[in-house]
This record gives structure tokens, C-alpha cells and sequence, in this order.
């Protein structure tokens, strides 16, 4: 079944959204006062804070037609085609639905779950309903609202108590068609004493005209790890607003991976939430632009808890006339003693006609804590290039050189030999032009 | 903005400008920040050349529009800075009235403005 445009939203289409996916009364409900909270909060203004770089405008979806949801696929047997590594499970989500849910057999006898979230909320309803919104809910902001009202299905990966899965869960989402807009939305859990990779990889194939709004989030309860890596390859004509965001309880840890590569423009709001004693996040950015390439980036570590730790490494290269702004939280709470956190941010600039800014702040409300943040922005050390150059590499060769050796302390945090490679590919593609 | 290639988009009643405000127009692909003073229409980019800021949010005293962010200054009449932090002029664009209508020239719309 193929997805289907609408040309105009209303109140009445979020109930049809609903209705074509199933969902159960509950969630209709949540759509339509997100939808309440869509209308009634006002646009971002352009003059306050995290919207001081975007014009939240070019969200809009009044030129654009959402994608309805199709059908939702049927989970497969077998592994589809053309997969290059052996994943644990695979989620396939074309235009608006899920299509292709995969797990190897030994994941799915032991509970785990790769399936849409309309379908997860008539047959897991305990379990969704607990979760479901309560990084990301539609309070969040007009953008997030407008994702609650039209996602069409979504993502559910739910990994049970005491189970770690081996091998990633590799999700593709892709978007082709032309001036659409799309509400992908992805919910993770993990339970206590679980873990698990999600791979999350976002393309839209014949570089279409897209707006996508984006929501993932998820809880880690408590001694459960979750590696997530967000892999953004939109083509060269999307604008891409999304937002992160997952809750660590006691002792869980959480590491991220934001690769972002693609996108014309992108505004991208990443947070971990210590909520629980012990929970430890970290967290890697790697961020690509060239061209009239567009990136806002907005990290947070929020601890709520004692005992909590947070690292961040966030690498910008910007080259042509590329913009790139980053703002990084770290947020320790009063009555949170005893947090470590630790935050970088440098960016490379290959060019004058680029524009990189970084703006850290810090909001510690405790005093018993430890601290530290680093922010640089600085164009290619032409010296390094000409030292280069002398040893017979072309100039673009030589930039290659020095933008892998600057992402090479990030993406070297990468324990997955396999993943790390392929990400090096797709540097290399973007370098390569 | 200079441009080889320019269009007359219609934007808004002439009386919806009124004599000492600045307001925000999507002109093409541009968001224009128009200007009456001393009864004349004036055309800037909306985009503080300091901070990226939105000058269509400012304040306009005489021919000079004040960023909201951070105070920068600029000449609406010619978008050149009158007062710091902002070092760079901004942009202007040809505006006119024509019927009791506010029309301004900017470059044509392509299938990338969308």
C-alpha cells in the first residue's frame, strides 16, 4: 500500500491519521490536544533563546503536503536483501509506515520488539503508555506538537529485562517524495538490565523537496545501556527539525552518536537526562556542512540526580558557504552533588565564506561538582596544507587529511570497528563532494 | 539586494505600514524587513549583519532600525551601520506604491525556494 499525500490539515485529519493506523482511543485523544497545542502556541521568536539562528518559518508545512500513513508491513522472516552487516534486527520505514520489521529469531524469543507504535499501543498499551511522550511530548514545543498530531505509525524498539542484545538494530527511514512533509518518530526502551545499538539512519532517495520533523525518544531504566547512533543523510533539498532526547534512570548509561551530513536546513535539539543516581551519558557529534548547508545544533546534559556523569565531544567542519551554529547545555541540578560533566565543541573551518559559532553555557546549581567545557572555532591551519602539499598531495587531498585527523578523537570513541568504518565512509563520500 | 534578475512581488496595503514601524515581509525567497519614515517606504534584509537578528522585530527611530538582540543600528534608507556591535551594511531593496498596494523587487522565485 502506498503512502498518500493530503494537501491540508485539520483536526478532523489527525482523527483520519488515527483511524488509518488503528490506534487505540487513548492515542487519539493525545493526537488531538497535541494538535490543541499545535494552534495555540505561538511560532518561536526569532529573538529568544535556540531560535536566535533559525527561522522556525521554513518548518512550516503550508507549502507542503503530509504523508499519510500507509499500511504498516507484517514482521519478516527473513533478513532483507542487500543488508551488509548482520544486524540484530532491521526496521524499513518508507515515506510515512513501517514496512520491513526484522529480528533475528534468538532476539525475538527473547522479547524484543521492532514494530510500529500504533500497533504497540493496542498490544503492549501498559507498556506504551508509560513511555510514550514522556521525553518528547507535545508540550515541548510547536514543532514537537505538530509531530505528535500527524506522525503516521512510528517506531517502537523495546528491549526487555536482563536481555543484551548482540548486534545492532539497524532502522532506515526514507522519505522520496517530492515537496512532502514528514513526522518520522521513534521510541526506545530498554529495560532494567538491558541493552542494545539502534542504528537510526534518515535519506531521502531523488533528493525530493521535504520538510521532516522528527521526534526520537526514550527511557533507560535502571542498570540498562543503550548505544544509539543517528545517522542524518537527508538529501540536499530537506529541512529537518528534530528533536532527542532520552531519560537515564539509576545506573543506566546512555551513549550517542549524532552524525549529521545531509539537509539543506537543519535544526537539531539532542539532550540526555540524568534522572537516576549513577546514570552516565556520553555523548558524540559530527557534523559535515558545505555548500549553503544549514546547522543549528542544540545539546543538553541535564543532571537531576547525584553521582550522575556526562561527556560530550562535538566536531564541526564547515566549508563553502556553509553555516553551522552550536549551543551546548550542561545543567546540574541543586540537589544533584558529586556530578562530573565535560564538554567540547570545536569547529574546523575550510574556508572564509563559512560561518561556525559555539556558544557553551553552563548552569551549575550545585557546589560539590566537577566541570570543565572547551569551545574553538578556527579556519584550516593553512601551514599544515602547504607541509602537505609538499609531500605531493593535492589541496583537497590535504584537507581530507587534516578534517579526518580533527573528527579522528570522536569517532574514535567508537568501539564498533564496523560501524566506525562505515562512518569514515560516508565522511569520505561527503568530503569527496 | 543587487541582483541581476528582479521581480516586483506584491506584499501589503499601503496603509498596513504604517509611519514609524518596521514589519516583516517573505518577499520571493527573501524575508525583507519594510520601513515608513517621514512618510516614505524603505526595504532592508531582515537579518542583522551582528547576530543574524530579526530587524523586522526591532524598533525604528527616524530612518534608523535598532536589531532587537543587541542594539545594532542600521540606515533604512541605505542599510549602512549607525551604531556598533554590527560592522557590516545590510542589504536594501527597491520598494514602491503603486494602487494603495506596497510592491518590492527581489530576485524571482526558483524550484529551490519552496
Amino acid at each position: 500500500m502506498e503512502a498518500t499525500l493530503k494537501s491540508a490539515v485539520s483536526a478532523d485529519d489527525v482523527r483520519a491519521i488515527a483511524a488509518a493506523a488503528g490506534e487505540p482511543e487513548w492515542l487519539v485523544t493525545w493526537r488531538h490536544d497535541a494538535w490543541d497545542v499545535w494552534e495555540q502556541t505561538p511560532m518561536p521568536s526569532r529573538v529568544k533563546h535556540l531560535w536566535r539562528y533559525t527561522d522556525p518559518e521554513k518548518f512550516l508545512i503550508d507549502k507542503v503536503t503530509p504523508v499519510l500513513p500507509a499500511a504498516a508491513g507484517q514482521p519478516e522472516d527473513e533478513l532483507p536483501a542487500g543488508m551488509q552487516e548482520s544486524p540484530a534486527g532491521v526496521g524499513i520505514v518508507d515515506d510515512a509506515s513501517l514496512q520491513t520489521a526484522w529480528l533475528a529469531p534468538e532476539w525475538r524469543e527473547a522479547g524484543v520488539i521492532i514494530t510500529d507504535l500504533a500497533t504497540a499501543a493496542n498490544t503492549h498499551e501498559e507498556l506504551v503508555r508509560e513511555h510514550f511522550g514522556r521525553a518528547v511530548g507535545p508540550n515541548a514545543g510547536k514543532f514537537e506538537a505538530l509531530n505528535a498530531a500527524l506522525f503516521p505509525g512510528g517506531v517502537l524498539v523495546y528491549v526487555p529485562r536482563g536481555v543484551a542484545v548482540q548486534g545492532p538494530i539497524h532502522l532506515f527511514r526514507r522519505h522520496g517524495i517530492d515537496l512532502s512533509a514528514v513526522f518520522p518518530r521513534l521510541l526506545v526502551i530498554i529495560d532494567e538490565g538491558a541493552e542494545a545499538t539502534i542504528i537510526d539512519e534518515y535519506s531521502n532517495p531523488g533528493d525530493p523537496r521535504v520538510v521532516a520533523n522528527t521526534v526520537i525518544e526514550g527511557t533507560v531504566l535502571p542498570n540498562g545501556h543503550l548505544h544509539y547512533f543517528n545517522i542524518q543523510r537527508w538529501g540536499s533539498r530537506t529541512r529537518s527539525h528534530a528533536r532527542q532526547r532520552f531519560l537515564l534512570q539509576r545506573d543506566a548509561s546512555v551513549s550517542t552518536v549524532n552524525i549529521a551530513l545531509g539537509g539543506q536546513y537543519n535544526k537539531a535539539d539532542i539532550a540526555n537526562i540524568q534522572q537516576g543516581e549513577n546514570a552516565q551519558s556520553e555523548m558524540i557529534g559530527v557534523t559535515y556542512g558545505s555548500g549553503s548547508q544549514h546547522f543549528d545544533t542544540h545539546t543538553e546534559h541535564i543532571h537531576e540526580a547525584s553521582n550522575t556523569f556526562s561527556d560530550m565531544d562535538f566536531k564541526v567542519v564547515i566549508e563553502h558557504q556553509a553555516q553551522s551554529v552550536y549551543t551546548g547545555l550542561i545543567r546540574i541540578e541543586l540537589d544533584a552533588a558529586n556530578c562530573e560533566a565535560y564538554q567540547e565543541n570545536r569547529n574546523l573551518m575550510l574556508d572564509p565564506t563559512c560561518s561556525a559559532q559555539s556558544i557553551p553555557e553552563l548552569e551549575i546549581l550545585n557546589e560539590n561538582v566537577r566541570c570543565t567545557h572547551g569551545a574553538t572555532v578556527g579556519p584550516i591551519d593553512q601551514e599544515q596544507v602547504y607541509y602537505l602539499k609538499t609531500r605531493g598531495l593535492s589541496e583537497r587531498d590535504a584537507e581530507k587529511l587534516i578534517v579526518e585527523g580533527f573528527f579522528g578523537p570522536a569517532l574514535d570513541r567508537i568501539s564498533d570497528e564496523g560501524l566506525r568504518e562505515r562512518l569514515w565512509g560516508l565522511i569520505d563520500d561527503k568530503i569527496a563532494g | 539586494m543587487d541582483s541581476d534578475a528582479r521581480e516586483w512581488f506584491d506584499i501589503a496595503d499601503a496603509e498596513e505600514i504604517v509611519e514609524g514601524e518596521v514589519r516583516t515581509y517573505l518577499v520571493g525567497s527573501e524575508k525583507v524587513a519594510v520601513a515608513r519614515a517621514e512618510g516614505a517606504l524603505y526595504a532592508v534584509q531582515d537579518l542583522c549583519s551582528h547576530d543574524n537578528g530579526p530587524l523586522g522585530e526591532g524598533s525604528l527611530v527616524g530612518f534608523e532600525v535598532q536589531c532587537p538582540r543587541h542594539g545594532a543600528k542600521f540606515d533604512v534608507r541605505d542599510g549602512r551601520v549607525t551604531s556598533a556591535p554590527a560592522l557590516m551594511a545590510i542589504g536594501t531593496f527597491e520598494v514602491r506604491e503603486l494602487n494603495g498596494r506596497v510592491q518590492v523587487a527581489a530576485p524571482p522565485l526558483t524550484d529551490d525556494d519552496w
